[in-house]
């Protein structure tokens, strides 16, 4: 692994910009793994997920000349991020489903209690994907950029194009569903009196 | 849980409420509870599988890849719909009459020109009656009905007015440049006449408006602007530049140039 790059993204940047290829491949490596997070939430699934960064990378690398500035880098990469991954997902969808296997797998016996903690791991990370593909494109991505991109309010509003106001509204809505939703996943197939149940957007 | 009990325990994960509003949050029950079950789900959301490391150096040196390939070099897998300049179109459906007899008055005169020669240079008899007697019929008819183009400032700042076009301008745009988006060959060569020629915002906006009627097109857009509705060539002061036609965050529908990433055109909603 090549080593930390200790330079700031402005600067990683400008010497890309002027034609550094070193501090274009330690800019990809810095924020590749945040990238991939926002894909792997918005998209779905880890194989659309690793398509949508292949492609959020690509158009970053094709477009890193134009970037001009005026937003930080991160927020920009992440707006790239969030449209290659409901690109993704929306090709997705148009797919037929031949079945419904989640692709991170999930073994059918667990041997040992290692195994049953992965299992545990392996079934939360599909319910809050489940959870994730209830909720509306426009709630999602910004539950996304808040919650795994870090960005705030503002780097949200400018990455989505939309007003801050209704980034907090689609924020604030979007965690009450996917918590509604995430609750009602426990109550159906764990100890539901170890968990809030019955999320009030669910009630009709 | 209303939708103020909603914004206060989403605020109050953020950090973002003010003195006022953390108070009441923290005197509100619902609202403490409501922060608990927004901090498991934000726990959740992070917990995602780490990326293969591998898989990561690919990635990246495939993207790196890129760089050695201009940002042109993406357009040919981007489906374009076939030719029909718009300008043309006008003529046909206006003049298309006129220019027909005015051809057969070309071919007549022609005909007599030939045979009061004797055939021996009757090609080139011929084509010099047809162009002195028929300029309408053989000059390009882009040539007069193309609009004034606005400076690039203009372009590059998004505020080129919306050119005067007619209804059936529009129409023509909309039947012309609306295809759906099926692949074609050889998208990049400038001169090539197998995709779109828009001469308008009119014209832009026709063929964005056709497009919704279309499966949306998948991909991002090669200059990271908007959402992509197809590709086409715009002509910017006569020539036809190859450009990607996105829909802005706004609604705003926008040419923008692939080899410069500026917008060259751009239609409110």
């Amino acid at each position: 692994m090549p080593p930390l790059d200790r330079r700031d993204d402005v600067t990683l940047v400008r010497e890309a910009q002027g034609g550094d290829r070193d501090a274009l491949d330690a800019l990809l490596r810095r924020h590749y793994d945040r990238v991939h997070a926002v894909c792997r939430r918005i998209a779905g699934s880890t194989r659309d997920a690793d398509d949508a960064t292949q492609e959020a990378m690509i158009s970053i690398v094709r477009s890193i000349a134009r970037f001009d500035g005026r937003s930080a880098f991160s927020t920009w990469i992440y707006r790239i991020a969030t449209n290659a991954a409901l690109d993704e997902l929306r090709r997705r969808k148009r797919r037929p489903q031949l079945h419904a296997v989640d692709d991170d797998g999930r073994p059918h016996e667990a041997a040992d209690p290692a195994a049953e903690r992965r299992l545990d791991a392996v079934a939360d990370r599909q319910s809050i994907d489940e959870a994730l593909d209830a909720l509306p494109e426009d709630f999602r991505a910004a539950v996304v950029l808040r919650d795994v991109a870090d960005l705030d309010y503002a780097e949200i509003a400018e990455a989505l194009g939309i007003p801050v106001g209704t980034v907090k509204s689609r924020i604030a809505r979007g965690r009450g569903q996917l918590a509604g939703l995430l609750a009602d996943d426990a109550g159906n197939h764990d100890d539901p009196a170890g968990r809030p149940t019955g999320g009030p957007d669910r009630t009709p | 849980m209303n939708d103020d009990q909603r914004l206060l325990a989403s605020g109050a994960l953020d950090g973002t409420l003010t003195t006022d509003e953390r108070a009441r949050a923290v005197a509100d029950p619902d609202v403490v509870a409501e922060i608990a079950r927004y901090q498991a789900v934000r726990d959740a959301l992070r917990d995602t599988p780490a990326p293969d490391p591998d898989q990561r150096d690919a990635v990246i040196a495939a993207a790196l890849a890129a760089l050695d390939s201009a940002p042109a070099a993406a357009v040919p897998s981007i489906p374009v719909a076939p030719v029909v300049p718009l300008a043309r179109r006008r003529h046909r459906r206006w003049y298309g009459p006129v220019l027909a007899a005015a051809a057969a008055v070309v071919v007549i005169a022609g005909g007599v020109v030939v045979l009061n020669r004797g055939g021996a240079d009757d090609s080139d008899s011929a084509s010099l009656v047809a162009e002195d007697e028929a300029p309408a019929a053989t000059a390009s008819p882009l040539s007069a009905s193309v609009p004034a183009p606005a400076s690039a400032a203009d372009r590059a700042a998004g505020a080129i007015p919306e050119a005067p076009a007619a209804p059936a301008e529009a129409d023509d745009a909309a039947s012309s440049a609306t295809a759906p988006p099926t692949g074609g060959a050889g998208a990049t060569d400038a001169t090539s006449a197998d995709v779109v020629v828009l001469d308008s915002p009119a014209a832009l906006a026709a063929f964005a408006a056709d497009a919704a009627d279309h499966p949306p097109l998948d991909g991002i857009t090669a200059c990271g602007q908007g959402r992509l509705v197809g590709t086409a060539r715009y002509r910017v002061d006569g020539r036809p530049v190859p450009v990607e036609v996105v829909r802005l965050d706004g609604g705003d529908i926008a040419a923008i140039a692939l080899d410069s990433c500026t917008v060259v055109a751009r239609m409110p909603p």
